[in-house]
């Protein structure tokens, strides 16, 4: 236990990604089975220890300090871990001799009954940074900066293996991966997947930039929208059929509507979308109504339906084509994804075009606001793993701009809890500002401080932690706030929701009274 | 005689309210910092306590 407190204190307090690895790869080191494979599961979200719920631990918590004291030292800390492993007191008999693999165990066999009595047991055995390492491990989702595709990368360095290895592998091996250990470490043939239908992982493409404009041959490239959904697979094989997302996690049990349909034997590359009651593609906002779940209920299935629009196949049949050129693989996909019912599976169809500029008109002028904006492809590329080089090219569209006036500022949680980093702005209805928005990054620190102070110097008001800025026609703080869409919304007030709005540039010279009006969002939303 | 006791607030929790406990002090006035906290801490001693509310205090730093 103590090592993998130590792992998960050190990735913490460590930025650089290498230096990340480097301490995985140590722990692999260092470690034996299977507390360092359980220590991958902990990172890697695949370790479940149901009985223990976020709520069991604020309840325990609360019992051994003071469920007010417990309260404002969660609200002030902001991560649970860190807060409850902090006030819980000190322990005693410092019996600090279990094993991560004991400690997963003991967890593991707990009812939602004795749960309780197990981990107060145990917590009060710890110190407190096993306690918060125990914490982390239980409640899942570690957000301690390391990604499951970063556990992945360190186990094949440390096997000095490809990455693509571990990730077709991954979906047939279970915590604590014993057999992969053996093989990265030259004492086992590599495990075979029995698992049926596992993930390939995908290619990516680059952010097109001027040089890669400049150098554009259009006869070399074909062309297609990109769209605002989330990248998946969609894999049938024998009867087995699975859906997964671009890290190779299976998220089929969140989308039934689309397993159903997936009548296929090859794996599809797709992006998944969401419908709108007149059936044509709803904002991200209605996907993510769908997203980040285990299950579904049947009205979701309703409200939001969702389908594949399908740009690549990977395999057909039983044959794998990630060899053959791009067309030949749209060719098959046609012929696959016309089997298909038409309601969840469709093409996204080559975007017609002669020269860059007309490729440029397109991307200004998407025909649907869901359009991010452009993929180029290079009619020759087969389909490689990874991020290769010159092949296929992103071109987003320029993020939308509004000039907003700062309203209300809010503290901050963690480490800029003692700042006014969270930012509420609006715009100008008639007269009086209207909020649209909440952004809390897109400064430097050093603007931070100097927001901070302009809030802290004009606060007309205060309501606990949120205060309320001076912001007329001639005096206050314009922010020009950067951000990817806007919907309709009923929750707020001024009718209106950004998706990812962000502070892309400081009017500090700007009067309020020319900040934006509401009007002239309306218009970006029809 | 009443004589003013200053301490810096520069210490961890445990402390501060050690501290708070060697000084014996029946009652506490907190100037600053996240002031609920300490007040609740103060209660479930059962020592007196309240925030100051200093206006102008948090802007002085820096």
């Amino acid at each position: 236990m103590r090592a993998f407190a130590e792992l998960l204190e050190d990735l913490v307090l460590t930025q650089s990604r290498n230096r990340k690895i480097e301490l995985l790869l140590r722990h692999f080191r260092e470690c034996s089975d299977p507390d360092r494979g359980l220590a991958v599961a902990a990172i890697t979200g695949d370790l479940d220890l149901p009985s223990v719920k976020p709520a069991l631990i604020r309840e325990l918590a609360s019992e051994v300090s003071d469920a007010e004291l417990f309260r404002l030292s969660y609200d002030f800390v902001g991560d649970l871990a860190e807060t409850v492993s902090l006030i819980w007191p000190s322990s005693q008999a410092g019996d600090a001799r279990q094993s991560l693999g004991e400690v997963v165990d003991l967890l593991s066999r707990a009812s939602r009954s004795t749960a309780p009595a197990i981990l107060r047991d145990l917590l009060d055995r710890l110190d407190a940074s096993q306690r918060y390492a125990v914490i982390k491990l239980a409640t899942g989702g570690l957000r301690i900066g390391v990604s499951a595709r970063l556990a992945k990368q360190a186990l094949a360095e440390f096997g000095q293996v490809d990455i693509g290895e571990i990730e077709e592998l991954w979906h047939g091996l279970t915590p604590p991966y014993s057999a992969l250990f053996a093989w990265l470490e030259g004492r086992a043939p590599k495990p075979v997947s029995l698992a049926l239908a596992p993930f390939r992982p995908v290619m990516l493409s680059h952010a097109a930039d001027e040089r890669d404009l400049e150098t554009f041959n259009p006869a070399e490239f074909m062309a297609e929208w990109k769209w605002d959904g989330i990248r998946i697979q969609a894999v049938g094989e024998g009867g087995t059929r699975r859906l997964y997302s671009r890290t190779g996690d299976d998220i089929s049990r969140a989308f039934p509507d689309i397993v159903e349909a997936m009548n296929i034997e090859g794996a599809i590359d797709g992006e998944l979308l969401v419908r709108d009651a007149g059936g044509t593609v709803a904002p991200f906002s209605a996907l993510q109504q769908r997203l980040n779940r285990k299950t579904v209920s049947a009205k979701l299935v309703r409200e939001y339906p969702a389908f594949i629009r399908a740009y690549d196949l990977l395999r057909d049949g039983n044959e794998d084509i990630r060899a053959l050129p791009l067309p030949q693989r749209k060719q098959r996909l046609d012929a696959l994804v016309a089997t298909l019912p038409h309601a969840r599976f469709d093409l996204s169809v080559p975007l017609s075009f002669a020269t860059l500029d007309e490729l440029r008109a397109l991307r200004e002028n998407p025909p649907e606001p869901v359009i991010e904006g452009l993929m180029m492809k290079r009619l020759d590329s087969v389909y490689v793993a990874g991020r290769p080089k010159g092949l296929w090219f992103k071109w987003k569209r320029d993020p939308q701009v509004v000039d907003a006036v700062l309203m209300y500022a809010q503290r901050g949680h963690g480490k800029r809890s003692g700042f006014y980093s969270d930012y509420t702005f609006g715009v100008w209805r008639g007269d009086e500002l209207v909020p649209v928005g909440k952004a809390y990054f897109g400064f430097t620190d050093e603007e931070l401080k100097r927001i901070d102070k302009f809030v802290r110097d004009n606060t007309v008001e205060r309501f606990g932690p949120v205060r309320s800025v001076r912001a007329d026609a001639d005096f206050g703080l314009v922010l020009e706030i950067a951000f990817d869409g806007l919907n309709r919304s009923t929750r707020h007030k001024s009718g209106i929701a950004m998706r990812f709005p962000r502070i892309s540039r400081l009017r500090w010279d700007k009067p309020p009274a020319e900040a934006d009006r509401l009007e002239t969002l309306e218009a970006m939303l029809a | 005689m009443e004589l003013p006791l200053v301490i810096s607030d520069h210490c961890d929790w445990e402390e501060l309210t050690l501290s708070i406990r060697d000084t014996g002090a029946g009652e506490i006035w907190v100037t600053h910092g996240r002031e609920e906290a300490l007040v609740r801490w103060c209660e479930l001693n059962q020592i007196r306590a309240r925030p100051l509310h200093l206006i102008g205090y948090e802007d002085e730093a820096e």
